[in-house]
Formats: structure tokens, C-alpha cells, sequence
């Protein structure tokens, strides 16, 4: 219930007493301002606002933000003085609904509404990090921009540049994006071909440098190539 | 007076860099000479690309004009190669597998004869890089860097005494090693015993694979090798010309045959494999790859499959995969295409 009041909170539909009551929830509950962290992140993300570093709120940082939030809300929904507590620059300003336009049933949601809309931006990260790392050059960006625009935000930006280029993401090249260059080749990995094409590959390549290895200097590369590429190419590609 | 003394100073300079080029250009083919003819042992360290390195024990064996070699890999799945002359097998047990190759490698460090090395001038300059020190011998060094930028350059650094090459590298245009092969140990004894270039290997169970016994054709002409070649290029880079054509099973035991032609600049070289292929996006290789300093291209040319291979920059396979087209296809402007040109081998 408490997470439903931060999901209402952020919509600008508390009314005096909800918020009263999530105030004092947050004195014993670190969950709940984790999760008010958590949701306002996500919707910085989506709406195009500059991201906050990932921060542990404490108690007063919780209230500091929802004291800003009741100061840009209507005067109507606010209980206690705005002015008691500066704004703080990282909440997210939001356009303020009259409670009556949004109904019970959409309020109960409003969790779900929020898990939703991280795991969303977690796939957009995800899948516009496989564009956005590899070639580093703005084409690749474009699938980015077109996901965050599916999404509703107006842009994306890159939240941390840590732990994305790791753990098997495969660098695509911006050719494979480029929209104005239809002739441009896509540019692969070796290790992202499909297995049969990534042997017959490997059997161009061993062929390749078996027959030029008697092609100058360069040889002596091409024979150790062949030796250090065998294993592979032969263990798989004895049929013939 | 002052402008003749200039002019001599400047003819002076001039000739002393063609004296050094000559000179890094003879010791060229000299240690080219060398790895074939010194018998030697040592540890190699072969160095691809930035994940792959492999150690092999090489020993090489020259003894009444006759060549014995064997290299194996000293880490990861064990690979034999046993050579005589030009006779090659591997021995992969891993698979169970004696191959015997074509008789085309002429090992570990190959040979550059004088003309060849005359020819590489129009494309590549032969720079002294001094004197260095290699697997604890001092070496001599000979930079061989490309004059332009279709091609990548080498640095190759030979022992004083034997003159053998014991570091080859290639180099980017940036000055980055591509590819390395280095010994970090190596003798030169009097003599190896046979012994030494027998495998160990119970090899009685193992399958015999036998490849094609046929020689790369460098003296081919495109009318005396079965046929006319499937497909024929528009330009090439310069100094890139075909040097073989042969025509050979396809890779992984399918059906049908694919033909083979090696282009080369004297030094570089790129394979053009043609075969004509049922498109199937995902099972055919299409676009641009590499794998350390080895460039691939791969696109479909009406009912033609070509992948290009080669140790060139990327711009030079572009290049030449840009412009092959099927030989019994009129181009792009109607016209025909003639077959390429096949060049006689050095």
C-alpha cells in the first residue's frame, strides 16, 4: 500500500493525509525510500531528465523530495508549508493531474506500472548497449533513440558506463544501423556467425593460408596462423 | 660553389638511403634464405590478434638439400605438423586425425628470392631498423612498410651470426602489431637426429585425410584449368594481381566446388572464393569480419557466394569484393567481362 502511495506521490495525487502517512512510513521503512529511489530514477530515465547517480536516500533526503514534490504540487493537495524544506533538483517535476481524473483501479496499479516501466528501461539500456558500445560512432545510437521514443521519453542517456560492455554484450558495428548507406556491409564478429558459417569461414581463412604460404615473408605468419587455427577448423570439418 | 656542395651532400644522402635500402632489401632475402637453409630449434611464441597466443616448439632440419620440420603447440589441444620438404601432414589428435595437405607450405619461415624482393619496391620500402636483441641474440632489424595504405607492413628481425629470421611481425598502419611470431628460445645445432621429427603419437587408429594432391597452378592460364574462371574484377588495388586459380571442394563437405583464385602483391595476399550458392541469409556469410590481422568480406553476386580472405586492411578486401563480378554476367554497364588475368608465378 505504501509503494502504491509513492507510485500516487510521484503523479502528484497524494492527497494532505496520504501524504502525512508516507512520511511517517518512511521513518521505519529504508524499503520504502529505496523504492521511491528506484521509481524516480526510472522516471528521470523516461522522461529525458538528466539521470541521478544511483543514490541510497536517507530519511530527510525522502522527505526533502517529497516536501519539494507538495511544492510544485497545487495548493489544493498540499497540507503543510512548501517552503519548509528547499527543493531538491534531482526530482522530477511532473505535470500535476486533478485526483479525480485518475481512477482507483489505476492507482492500484501503479507498483506494477513502476516494475514495469524499470524492467522497460533496463531492456532499453540493455539492447541499446549493444549498438551503443560497440562502434562508439552516433549511427549506432539510433535504435537507442527509437526504443526510448517507443517507451514515451523523448531521449535516453547513458546511466553508467560501467558493467554494460562487460558480461558477453557483442559490439555491433554502426553499419549495421546505418540507414542512409544500404550498400555498407554489416560488420560482424567471428564469434557472432552463426557455428556452420563461422567453420566455413575458418575453412576459407586455413585454405587461404595454406595456399599462400609460400607468398613471401608473410608466410611465416600465414604457417603459424594455420597451426594455431587447426585445432578448430580440423576437429569439426573432417568430412570431406 | 656553396649549391654544389648541397646538391653533392643531397645526391650523397639520396645515395646512402638507396645503399641502406639495397642493403635491408639483400639481407631481406638473405634471412628469407636462411630459415630454409639452417637447421635450427627453438620455442616460438605466435601472437594473433589481441586473445590469441600459442607456443610452439619448432625444430627445422636442413641436411643434403632436403628440409625436415616439425612444430607443435605447447598449450591448448595438441596440433603436429610434420614436413619434408613439401610434403605436409598434420597430426590432430583431438580428432583422431593424420591430414595430409597439399604440397604447397614451405615452412615456418618462407623464402623471398632476390626478384621478388626488386619487385616489392614499387610498393614497399626496406628501412634498416638497427640492431636488437631476440630470444638472447643479437639481431639485426628490417622494417619492410608499405607505400601506401592497401596494404600492411612487416618488421622482421634476423639473428647476426645465422641470419635466420627469429621475430616477424605485422604491422598496422599505426605502427600496432597485427600478428607476431617470435622465438624466445633457439639453437643451432650441427644436426637433428630423425627421430626428432617423428611423432610420438600413436597414430595407427587414427583416420587418414587426404586433400587434393594438386599443387597451386602458379603457371595456370585461364583457358588450361578447367574452364574459364567464374568470376573476373573491375580494378584491383594497385600492385594486386592473380597469381593462382584452382578450383576445390567446398569447405565442411558440401557439394559442389568453389573456386579459388590467390591475388598478391608480392609480399601481401588475398584468396577470392567463388561458388555458386543458394542464398540463405542465415547460413551464408554476408558482410564484413576479422579474426586478428586476417580480414574477411562475404556478399552474394547474383546466384555467386564470394568471401574474400586476407592479411590486408579492411579498405583492400572492400575494395576488391566491390568490384568481382561473375565472368558469364554482363556487368553493370552490359558490357562483358573479361576473365582476370593470370599472372606466371616467381
Amino acid at each position: 500500500m505504501a509503494e502504491e502511495l509513492v507510485s500516487a506521490l510521484l503523479d502528484g495525487e497524494c492527497s494532505a493525509a496520504e501524504i502525512r502517512r508516507l512520511l511517517d512510513e518512511t521513518a521505519t521503512s529504508p524499503q520504502l525510500m529505496q523504492q521511491y529511489s528506484r521509481m524516480n530514477l526510472v522516471r528521470e530515465a523516461l522522461s529525458g531528465k538528466p539521470m541521478s547517480r544511483a543514490v541510497q536516500l536517507d530519511s530527510d533526503q525522502f522527505c526533502a523530495g517529497i516536501m519539494s514534490r507538495l511544492g510544485e504540487m497545487e495548493p489544493a493537495n498540499v497540507a503543510a508549508p512548501a517552503t519548509a524544506v528547499p527543493a531538491q533538483p534531482k526530482v522530477v517535476a511532473l505535470p500535476t493531474r486533478p485526483r479525480h481524473a485518475t481512477p482507483q483501479r489505476l492507482r492500484r496499479s501503479r507498483p506494477l506500472i513502476g516494475w514495469a516501466a524499470a524492467a522497460s528501461f533496463t531492456l532499453i539500456v540493455l539492447a541499446g548497449g549493444r549498438a551503443w558500445y560497440g562502434s562508439g560512432s552516433e549511427p549506432a545510437a539510433t535504435p537507442v533513440a527509437s526504443l526510448a521514443a517507443n517507451s514515451g521519453g523523448s531521449e535516453l542517456r547513458q546511466v553508467s558506463d560501467t558493467g554494460l560492455n562487460r558480461g558477453g554484450l557483442m559490439p555491433v558495428s554502426a553499419h549495421t544501423y546505418s540507414s542512409n548507406q544500404v550498400e555498407e556491409p554489416t560488420e560482424l564478429r567471428w564469434t557472432q556467425l552463426d557455428p556452420d558459417t563461422a567453420r566455413e569461414l575458418n575453412g576459407y581463412m586455413l585454405e587461404h593460408n595454406n595456399s599462400r604460404a609460400d607468398q613471401g615473408m608473410n608466410g611465416a605468419l600465414g604457417y603459424a596462423r594455420l597451426a594455431a587455427r587447426n585445432v578448430d577448423y580440423r576437429s569439426s570439418n573432417e568430412s570431406h | 660553389m656553396k649549391a654544389v656542395f648541397l646538391c653533392a651532400g643531397a645526391f650523397g644522402l639520396a645515395a646512402a638511403q638507396q645503399v641502406c635500402a639495397d642493403d635491408a632489401a639483400s639481407s631481406l632475402t638473405r634471412a628469407a634464405d636462411a630459415s630454409r637453409t639452417v637447421t635450427y630449434q627453438g620455442i616460438a611464441v605466435y601472437r594473433g590478434g589481441s586473445d590469441q597466443f600459442e607456443v610452439f616448439k619448432v625444430q627445422h632440419r636442413f641436411q643434403n638439400g632436403s628440409e625436415r620440420e616439425r612444430i607443435f603447440n605447447m598449450t591448448g589441444d595438441p596440433v603436429q605438423l610434420l614436413r619434408t620438404d613439401d610434403r605436409v601432414i598434420w597430426v590432430l589428435p583431438k580428432g583422431q586425425t593424420v591430414t595430409r595437405e597439399r604440397p604447397t607450405l614451405k615452412g615456418v619461415l618462407s623464402q623471398l628470392s632476390s626478384e621478388r624482393v626488386s619487385q616489392l619496391a614499387a610498393w614497399y620500402t626496406f628501412v634498416d631498423e638497427g640492431s636488437s636483441r631476440v630470444a638472447d641474440r643479437p639481431c639485426n632489424g628490417i622494417m619492410v612498410a608499405p607505400r601506401d595504405a592497401y596494404r600492411f607492413g612487416y618488421e622482421v628481425w634476423y639473428d647476426k651470426e645465422t641470419r635466420t629470421p627469429l621475430k616477424i611481425s605485422l604491422v598496422g598502419p599505426k605502427g600496432e602489431i597485427l600478428e607476431q611470431l617470435m622465438f624466445t628460445e633457439i639453437s643451432f645445432p650441427q644436426s637433428i637426429p630423425d627421430a626428432a621429427f617423428e611423432t610420438e603419437i600413436d597414430t595407427s587408429k587414427f583416420n587418414l585425410v587426404t586433400k587434393s594432391e594438386q599443387p597451386v597452378n602458379l603457371a595456370a592460364k585461364p583457358d588450361d584449368d578447367s574452364g574459364a574462371s567464374q568470376v573476373a574484377f573491375g580494378s584491383l588495388p594497385p600492385g594486386f594481381q592473380v597469381v593462382s586459380r584452382e578450383h576445390r571442394p567446398l569447405p565442411n563437405g558440401q557439394p559442389g566446388q568453389m573456386e579459388h583464385l590467390l591475388l598478391s602483391d608480392g609480399l601481401a595476399s588475398v584468396s577470392v572464393f567463388s561458388a555458386i550458392r543458394q542464398p540463405s541469409p542465415e547460413k551464408t556469410f554476408s558482410g564484413i569480419s576479422h579474426v586478428g590481422s586476417v580480414q574477411a568480406y562475404g556478399r552474394m553476386v547474383g546466384d555467386y557466394h564470394i568471401t574474400i580472405v586476407g592479411e590486408v586492411p579492411s579498405p583492400t578486401i572492400r575494395l576488391i569484393g566491390d568490384n568481382v563480378s561473375p565472368v558469364f554476367a554482363p556487368d553493370l554497364n552490359g558490357a562483358a567481362v573479361a576473365p582476370p588475368a593470370v599472372r606466371n608465378g616467381p
